[in-house]
């Protein structure tokens, strides 16, 4: 946990994609990687739990004005946990993920880890309970004018004209945790990206392919425009694929929310 | 209780600032006033133009270097050297927040009270370590008084910052830092880690630095800032990174030390793209374990988060007083 919260936090201020992926280089444990990705979904613990734990560690005055001051509860928690001694060491992200699958006494086990753990590694920890992990990695929507720039994940690849071109779909992340498409690009066809597609298919009907999620690109686009056709409710204006994003890019894949904000 | 006076009596909060009425002078006032008795050279503490100053020997030099007197007369006191003002007697001891750093200790009718300044309990080799003092009252400041802030050890965070120079040896590292303290701080913890290499200063930071040195505070190598700086780590005004001088900088990273960016919240807002949670003053810990040193039944609060300190100090039977005073600021 203490890898991911030190990853976490520098990923959060990165810049650009470039040095994104220079943090990321650092880290080779697969399970950050997949969770990060988005690939593995640890349980959720429910905010009543966490709410729990703070009424039996901690006075509720001191709670309500410290989180007047952070305006937010997960990290208040995180910061004002009062640590008691524990000869524990901070927990691994996998021993973290198995004991969340298996725990039938969560407030127990989360409270033991926080025990263990520093702040940053409690913050680390408590987003990845709540499900937050994914916007709290980095910022996936830089804003420029009244476009931007997503990171988005392909979701199915249509031939337009035989061997030329290809009409590609991406799509976000809704509120729902589903993948709902919101750009279509098209691209001229690439024997990698064509590999890719047919290696990933999950569905074919007529032209179309559907496939697995994992492949991550950057798109720029000029606006955002309401569309009644598409299931997010926007579409976004002259949508141009920058470039398929390296794996280990993958913690950033942008909320439909973003779009909407 | 006869002979007796509570310092409720002889020690009050005005408009210029606390005010010490049997001994005839100030401490750190706001306004320009006749005697005042300052705990350090911070801007929002030592103001200019007073008649009389009394101060550390560090604390007078930084005023000079910074604006060319300490008041139109001075007289520095050594640590615990006891003077009489009016019916009052007084004397310093360090409050290791910067060099030259005092707690203000006074005695009156059998009372004693000790004003704190800024102060933090951390270890810190560029000033005086703070020395508890015991008293009836404590008057402390609470820049930090929420249990959130409890700040990690400085050495770690130095450490991120030597790894992100390591990940991005082709940037400029920029820190911001304030000019007194903290710039010093950082210097000293870089050297303790280990960084031997030069560190670059933007000039506004040589003047405090040129005091601390005068004061036996070795820094190392210090070199002004010139060409890109990639590799290197430059410390600057905290608003600098974006000014006309950083243009030449190789993509410079933004680095801010402060012990606010312990919050998301306050780092996110900074813009910075490295915070480094470093601070100068005492956090929530500190603040407690050093009230109950000093074994005071009654504490006053200068400025900060006071609400939680006194809701904590009422659970440990002290009795707690905002004094609320206008115009410290946050320079953490
Ligand atoms: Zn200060
Ligand atoms: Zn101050």
């Amino acid at each position: 946990m203490i890898a991911l919260a030190g990853l976490l936090e520098r990923l959060r201020t990165c810049p650009t994609e470039a040095h994104r992926q220079r943090v990321l280089g650092q880290c080779d444990d697969p399970t950050i990687r997949a969770l990060l990705a988005g690939t593995i979904k640890p349980r959720r613990v429910g905010l009543p739990v966490l709410r729990g734990l703070a009424a039996a560690r901690v006075d509720p005055v001191l709670f309500a004005l410290s989180q007047d001051f952070l305006g937010d509860f997960v990290e208040t928690l995180a910061l004002i946990w009062p640590a008691r001694a524990s000869n524990a060491a901070a927990p691994r992200v996998a021993e973290v993920l198995a004991g969340l699958a298996a725990a039938d006494d969560m407030p127990g086990l989360l409270a033991g880890w926080l025990d263990a753990s520093d702040a940053a590694t409690r913050l680390a920890l408590l987003r990845l309970v709540t499900g937050k992990l994914r916007p709290v990695s980095a910022p996936a929507l830089e804003p420029r004018g009244p476009g931007g720039r997503i990171v988005a994940m392909l979701m199915y690849a249509q031939s337009v004209r035989v061997g030329l071109e290809r009409d590609y779909s991406f799509g976000v992340w809704d509120a729902a945790e589903q993948l709902v498409p919101v750009a279509r690009v098209q691209v001229a066809a690439r024997d990698a990206l064509e590999a890719w597609v047919r290696a990933h298919t999950v569905t074919k009907f007529g032209p179309v392919r559907e496939v697995a999620p994992g492949l991550m690109v950057g798109l720029r686009f000029a606006g955002v425009a309401a569309s009644a056709r598409h299931k997010a409710g926007l579409v976004l204006v002259e949508a141009v694929c920058e470039g398929v994003l390296a794996e280990g890019a993958v913690g950033r894949l942008a909320d439909l929310q973003a779009l909407l904000d | 209780m006869r002979g007796m006076t509570h310092p409720e009596t002889w020690l009050r909060p005005l408009k210029a600032g606390l005010f010490c009425e049997p001994g005839g002078f100030f401490i750190d006032p706001m306004r320009v006033v006749e005697r005042a008795v300052i705990t350090h050279a911070h801007a929002d503490h030592a103001r200019p133009g007073h008649q009389a100053v009394l101060a550390s020997a560090p604390t007078i030099a930084l005023m000079q270097a910074r604006m060319g007197k300490a008041g139109l007369s001075h007289q520095a006191l050594r640590w615990g050297e006891r003077v009489r003002l009016g019916e009052v007697t007084l004397w310093l001891q360090p409050a290791g927040h910067v060099l030259g750093s005092a707690q203000v200790v006074m005695e009156y009718r059998g009372q004693r009270v000790v004003v704190s300044g800024d102060y933090k309990r951390q270890p810190d080799r560029s000033c005086e370590p703070f020395e508890p003092v015991a008293c009836d009252v404590f008057v402390t400041e609470a820049t930090f008084g929420l249990p959130i802030f409890r700040m990690p050890d400085p050495a770690a965070e130095i450490g991120k910052l030597l790894a992100s120079v390591a990940l991005f040896p082709e940037r400029a590292h920029v820190v911001g830092c304030y000019s007194l303290g903290k710039t010093q701080r950082v210097i000293t913890l870089l050297r303790d880690a280990g960084w031997q290499a030069p560190i670059h200063l933007h000039g506004a930071l040589v003047g405090m630095c040129a005091v601390y040195e005068r004061f036996g505070v070795e820094l190392g190598p210090l070199l002004p800032v010139s060409g890109t700086m990639a590799g290197a780590i430059v410390l600057a005004p905290p608003t600098g990174t974006d000014a006309k001088w950083s243009r030449r900088l190789a993509d410079p990273v933004a680095c801010l030390a402060s012990g606010w960016m312990l919050s998301a919240k306050r780092a996110r807002q900074s813009g910075a793209e490295l915070p480094l949670a470093i601070s100068d003053h005492a956090d929530w810990d500190d603040l407690l374990g050093t009230i109950a040193e000093t074994g005071a039944g009654e504490v006053w609060v200068t400025h900060g988060s006071e609400a939680a300190l006194i809701h904590e100090l009422g659970r440990r039977g002290i009795r707690g007083r905002a004094l609320r005073l206008i115009g410290y600021g946050e320079e953490a």
